[in-house]
């Protein structure tokens, strides 16, 4: 499954009241996802155990896609 | 006065427990008491509470001989580590007012603060050094440490404590100013709990920046001799409970939904030992306290300010009163005043420093006007019904200005008319603004063009903006504000 896929579904798992459908890469996770820094903190801890992967910091991931540029960059590291 | 509170202790512990007046005194009682036992850790190091007193007592010594003159202000600038507890301990013990200062603060912020608040010094964590270039006050390292051991300073009851910072500001902030009487009130309520009282173990995860984080989160855990694990990272610190397994954290509730969606992600066991949790700062809703509770964590509630030194009302019982507040703590005189919450007592700020007509406006014939309004039952249980005070409290227990990110706003030509307001934004509540535009500055734009311009604005703004006081949504006005008899934007 696609990176991209997979955080679509965690989404959907981890924040149900989020509406998933319109989410793109370019979707900017504060303002078009609707996640502030707290639940960017639980989406993160989420992708780190599903991926195996460690995010140093959340302070650089404005989009959707920093989140999946970060795991195909790290992922099996 | 009540005995909801009392009667939460046996006996033999309220004896254990008694008032005190200055942190010079609870850090007696807290070398007599527990001196062996472990009091702050970084998971790395750990000092007993013997090992802290004496370190503290080192501080001291380093302060003292800098020559910095009695009462003097003395910030310090680093997260919730080992440090930066020494330091708290040391600065209020010495005699000094200590000012805990938020780390999202830039430089420009740090120079204001320094010159309002009249800063002696300021204390450094490493990675916050380059913004203390130009400060009118002399800079130490965070670590700095004398080698030698120093008494405490001459502090009474009375002797201010602290000022920390309140109001939402994002300039140089409102100051409440606090003495060790209140600091101690706080921290003593703090003790009361129908929950684990001794051999707790916490994660500082709130600021001691913030009341709620140094007094309920700090103060009072050392009250009754628990450890304290630091928290430089808040996602780490988050991680860190199934390895720390903490019994009792202080959270605010945008935390606490957090780690409860943690649990129901990784399991139950992720929880350990957490066997409750103290909430408040903001509004507590009675679902988390659900979600808690099916995982057998008992969620507590309080009400408190900042200019109250934390608490003046809590709920032991949220299972039953899920919506309450609680009761009125001991000692905390109250009265209600066309439906707003009046306090007074040792736990109320003598003034925000050097703001005199602020303070004005929030005493009234030695009373504190809290701004909440509430409504109290024939059982004495207290439910906030509203806000008088034009704030915006978030989940994660931060207060914003809406005037303050108005000002901002109005400096852009395209915006006529706006209002920072509470927004929801999937179930969260965030920082949101209505905006009539100047529709001048968009002649033949469409509707949709006019919100792309007004998004750019929004992202201008919150680039001089904390992350935290960030407008997150935007609602583009075609119809004028509803108005005061004064034409002033009618907020309610």
């Amino acid at each position: 499954m696609m990176i991209f896929d997979k955080l679509i579904e965690i989404l959907k798992r981890i924040m149900p009241q989020v509406d998933t459908s319109k989410i793109t890469k370019e979707s900017v996770l504060t303002t078009d996802v609707g996640i502030d820094s707290l639940n960017l903190m639980l989406l993160a801890i989420t992708v780190e155990d599903e991926f195996n992967i460690h995010f140093d910091s959340t302070n650089e991931l404005k989009t959707v896609g920093d989140i999946c540029n970060f795991v195909e960059t790290h992922m099996g590291k | 006065m009540s005995n909801y509170f009392y009667e939460m202790l046996k006996p033999e512990d309220r004896e254990k427990l008694p008032y005190l007046p200055t942190i010079v005194d609870l850090m007696k009682k807290c070398v007599n008491d527990y001196a062996e036992l472990p009091a702050i850790s970084d998971k790395t190091t750990t000092y007993t509470y013997k090992e802290l007193y004496s370190r503290v007592a080192r501080r001291r010594a380093f302060l003292y001989g800098k020559g910095i003159e009695k009462g003097a202000k003395i910030a310090v600038m680093a997260r919730n580590d080992l440090d930066a507890m020494e330091l708290y301990l040391a600065v209020t013990t010495a005699g000094y007012t200590l000012i805990m200062l938020p780390n999202a603060l830039g430089a420009d912020a740090l120079k204001s603060i320094s010159v309002k608040f009249e800063l002696a010094a300021m204390f450094v964590a490493d990675e916050f050094k380059p913004l203390t270039e130009g400060l009118p006050c002399e800079v130490f390292a965070a670590s700095s440490i004398g080698d030698t051991e120093a008494d405490f300073g001459d502090v009474k009851k009375d002797t201010v404590a602290a000022i920390y910072f309140t109001g939402g500001t994002t300039g140089a902030p409102k100051g409440a100013v606090l003495n060790h009487g209140a600091l101690m009130r706080g921290s003593y309520n703090g003790v009361f709990r129908t929950t684990q009282v001794w051999n707790n173990r916490y994660i500082a995860m709130l600021p001691l920046s913030h009341i709620f984080g140094s007094v309920m989160g700090f103060l009072s855990c050392l009250y009754t001799g628990s450890l304290i694990y630091t928290c430089t990272d808040m996602k780490a610190a988050v991680g860190d409970i199934p390895v720390v397994k903490p019994t009792c954290l202080i959270l605010v509730p945008g935390l606490v939904e957090i780690i409860l969606n943690i649990a129901r992600v990784k399991g139950k066991a992720f929880l350990g030992d957490l066997n409750s949790i103290m909430c408040g700062a903001a509004p507590v809703p009675p679902r988390l306290m659900a979600m808690a509770r099916d995982y057998g964590i008992n969620v507590l509630a309080g009400y408190g300010l900042t200019e109250g030194a934390n608490l003046t009302c809590g709920n032991c019982n949220t299972d039953i009163k899920p919506d309450s507040m609680g009761h009125i703590y001991p000692e905390q005189e109250y009265k209600v005043v066309d439906g707003e919450l009046w306090i007074k007592g040792d736990n109320v700020m003598n003034e925000y420093y050097k703001e005199p007509e602020k303070t004005a406006e929030v005493f009234e014939d030695g009373w504190f006007k809290t701004g909440d309004l509430v409504h109290i039952d024939e059982e004495g249980w207290v439910y906030i019904t509203g806000r008088i005070k034009n704030l915006i409290i978030l989940p994660n227990g931060e207060n914003v200005s809406p005037e303050e990110i108005e000002e901002l706003f109005y400096k852009h030509s395209e915006v006529k008319d706006c209002m920072v307001r509470e927004m929801d934004m999937n179930g969260n509540t965030v920082v949101g603004i209505e905006i009539l535009p100047f529709m001048p500055e968009f002649a033949d734009c469409t509707p949709e063009q006019i919100e792309e311009k007004l998004k750019k604005v929004v992202d201008e703004v919150n680039a001089a903006l904390p992350p935290f006081k960030r407008v997150l949504k935007l609602l583009v006005r075609t119809e004028d504000f509803k108005r005061t008899g004064s034409l002033k934007i009618a907020r309610n």
